[in-house]
């Protein structure tokens, strides 16, 4: 149990379930993460009640629901609104990563490496425990 | 015989009325019998014997004709035809004289008479009939006279100077306009003088020379100036004289004369210049227009390689997201298993990310850019360029000359952007210039209006003639650019260079960069030698305020 909360819990929402399943295998394969994939944004938020992650990375561009329809229903909601957000992005460039349009959001650029994303997780996480206080901020939402 | 006591008032129209005025009472008698002889019932007669009497007559009735003794009690000779003709100066007199004074008759002929008859040779049927012409021949004249009156008061009254001159220049005839012009009261002061009596000489033989040009056969002159002296109207403009010379011919063929006609032609001049503006006017928009086409298209264009960029990016840039991911995760797991597999790993990983970096570029290309300026100095970014350049100039063999200004001032601009712009136009040069070959890099400062001798051309509203512009230009000594590809070569994916080396994208690229600069971009081939020249021009702004660029000129 307590072995198994030291993993940080990640949720990646994308339609395309190659990008998932390579950052899942990815990600895992380092030990220190436990990564859910969602390949329908629609989902995202119930998944999310579900399974509690520590951080979740959105996909901006998806067919039916963009990434930043997502993270407003996310931010939205009592529970996840304080869950840090990353956004993967095709189409950013610089200048636009600068405008951060809610707190606790990072955009990371397609492609990225397996380094960059981790260090982008790692000072989400960090940034969002050191404004909410304590680690897990679904323990106060869950029933 | 009393005078009037006789005067028979006929009633026919047919009849010819006649006023004969003799003192010899055989004359008259002798007279009357002969037109009743010659005609019976054609002419009716009043006598008189005194002029006064027959002045009074011609007061009271109107005559056909008058026929005059001229020896009278109360006048005689010349004399007495005149005050008759001054009395009924319509009415035509036939002078009735003796053989002594024939020759004062022939006179009164010249002073208008119709005729004159020696009493002596008269006889009935002659007598008839000299009466007959006499009114046929005086309203002739008549008529000819009304038809010169009318024809004089139109040429008078025509606002052109009209002239006849003879085969020797001398005027024949003119209007009062010319009369007018050279400052004379009558036209009769100008009859018979030529130009030489009334110009200086110089003007008087040019006026020949053209005059004997139209004798000889030229079928017109027309002569175009600006008036003299009093040259200008009243609004302060330039008035013009259309001078017109055409031969007067016989009908066969023969030039007798000329008729010139000097005509005041300002208005037309001034519509025409008006009209000549107005033209320089139009081209100027016409061309305007077309350069504001060709922005469009332009516009246009990039607006389509924004959309298409945006597309592609995301399409191939979440199979590249895949793969790099995908490669980390067996480097993770390879590199500890199978350590030979670490190069290959390394090898894919460069290829996926050059792949980025051609999206990325198509990416940078589409996206409205803001710049951020900095004071910098170009000789810097140039070296910092061909630091980046150096391994492919070597590999090629190539000498690099550089000429650059030591004096140059240092100025706002996006450091990145122009480096970027200049590598892309090093690397161009590079691709161009065959082995062995040389590249020449310069800088310096120089006028626009310089840079226009140059052979660059510009927008004319992008620098003042007088602006001091930084100028760097990169030489090289390949091929240079066909006249078919020259318009090309801005395009946005217009490449002449193999699948996977060229994109097409860098000069459009930078001259958008520079552009936002409120620069020029210029490329073509050098004038003398072998080879292309590309020119960057930005205006210096000494007073070191901000660059008007592009974003900057939408927002206002
Ligand atoms: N210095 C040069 N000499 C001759 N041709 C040139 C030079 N620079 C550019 N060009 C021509 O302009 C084309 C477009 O250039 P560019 O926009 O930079 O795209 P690319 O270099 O990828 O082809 C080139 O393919 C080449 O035909
Ligand atoms: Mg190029």
């Amino acid at each position: 149990m307590i072995l198994n909360t030291s993993k940080k819990k990640i949720l990646i929402v994308d339609d395309e379930e190659g990008i998932t399943r390579m950052i899942k295998l990815a990600l895992e394969q380092t030990g220190h993460y436990e990564v859910y994939e969602e390949n329908k944004p629609m989902r995202a938020l119930t998944t999310a009640w579900s399974f509690q992650p520590d951080l979740i990375i959105l996909d901006v561009m998806m067919p039916g629901m963009d990434g930043t329809e997502v993270a407003k229903l996310l931010k939205g909601d009592r529970r996840a609104k304080d869950v840090p957000i990353i956004f993967l992005t095709a189409t950013v460039t610089r200048g636009e990563t600068d405008d951060k349009w809610a707190e606790n959001v990072i955009y990371i650029r397609k492609p990225a490496t397996l380094p960059e994303l981790i260090n982008g997780i790692e000072q989400s996480i960090e940034a969002a425990n050191a404004s909410n206080g304590s680690g897990s901020q679904w323990i106060a939402g869950s029933q | 015989m009393e005078d009037g006591s006789c005067i028979n008032v006929s009633e026919s129209n047919m009849a010819i009325n006649v006023l004969h005025i003799e003192d010899n009472p055989g004359d008259a008698t002798l007279l009357r019998a002969m037109l009743f002889a010659a005609d019976k019932k054609g002419f009716e007669l009043a006598h008189v014997t005194r002029l006064s009497a027959g002045i009074e007559q011609l007061g009271r009735h109107s005559f056909d004709i008058v026929m005059l003794d001229m020896s009278l009690p109360d006048s005689s000779g010349i004399d007495t035809f005149k005050r008759i003709h001054e009395k009924a100066p319509h009415t035509p007199v036939i002078v009735l004289s003796g053989l002594d004074d024939e020759a004062a008759a022939m006179q009164t002929v010249h002073a208008g008479a119709q005729d004159y008859l020696c009493k002596d040779e008269l006889n009935e049927r002659m007598l008839a009939r000299a009466i007959r012409y006499a009114i046929e021949r005086h309203h002739a004249d008549e008529r000819l006279e009304g038809e010169r009156r009318l024809l004089r008061s139109l040429i008078d009254s025509l606002p052109d100077q009209i002239y006849v001159k003879d085969c020797k220049s001398k005027f024949v005839a003119c209007n009062t306009a010319v009369a007018k012009l050279m400052g004379f009261n009558s036209v009769d002061e100008i009859v018979g003088k030529t130009d030489f009596d009334l110009f200086p000489q110089s003007l008087a033989e040019k006026f020949h020379n053209e005059e004997i040009a139209v004798f000889s056969g030229q079928p017109r002159v027309n002569r175009e100036e600006k008036i003299e002296g009093s040259g200008l109207t009243s609004s302060g403009s330039q008035r013009w004289m259309l001078t017109t010379k055409v031969p007067l011919c016989e009908p066969d063929g023969t030039i007798y004369g000329l008729v010139g006609i000097n005509r005041e032609i300002t208005e037309r001049k001034q519509v025409e210049d008006r009209l000549v503006r107005l033209l320089a006017d139009l081209k100027r928009t016409n061309e305007n227009l077309k350069a504001a086409q060709m922005q469009l298209i332009q516009a246009e264009k990039m607006e389509s390689v924004g959309r298409i960029a945006a597309g592609v990016a995301h399409e191939v840039k979440n199979p590249l997201a895949v793969a790099v991911m995908g490669l980390d995760y067996l480097k993770n797991t390879l590199s500890v298993e199978q350590p030979k597999f670490a190069p290959v790993l390394n090898d894919i990983y460069e290829a996926i990310k050059r792949a980025d970096t051609v999206i990325g570029g198509l990416l940078d290309f589409s996206r409205p850019r803001t710049l951020i300026l900095k004071l910098d100095d170009v000789n810097k970014l140039i070296d910092a360029s061909l630091s980046l350049i150096r391994h492919d100039l070597s590999k090629k063999h190539l000498t690099l000359n550089q000429n650059l200004s030591e004096s140059l001032p240092k100025i706002k601009l996006d450091g990145n952007k122009i480096s970027q712009v200049l590598i892309n136009l090093l690397m161009n040069a590079i691709h161009a210039t065959p082995e062995n070959g040389t590249l020449l890099v310069s800088s310096c400062t120089m006028r626009a209006s310089e840079l226009g001798n140059s052979g660059v051309t510009f927008p004319p509203e992008r620098f003042g003639v007088d602006d001091t512009l930084i100028v760097v230009q990169i030489e090289d000594t390949g091929a240079g650019i066909s006249d078919e590809n020259l318009s090309k070569i801005f395009d946005p994916y217009f490449t002449t260079k193999p699948v996977g080396e060229g994109t097409g994208l860098g000069l459009p690229v930078s001259r958008q960069i520079v552009e936002l600069h409120g620069g020029v971009l210029d490329l073509r081939n050098r004038r003398n030698e072998r080879g292309a020249r590309a020119t960057i021009a930005i205006r210096l702004r000494s007073d070191g305020t901000k660059i008007r660029t592009k974003t900057d000129s939408l927002k206002a």
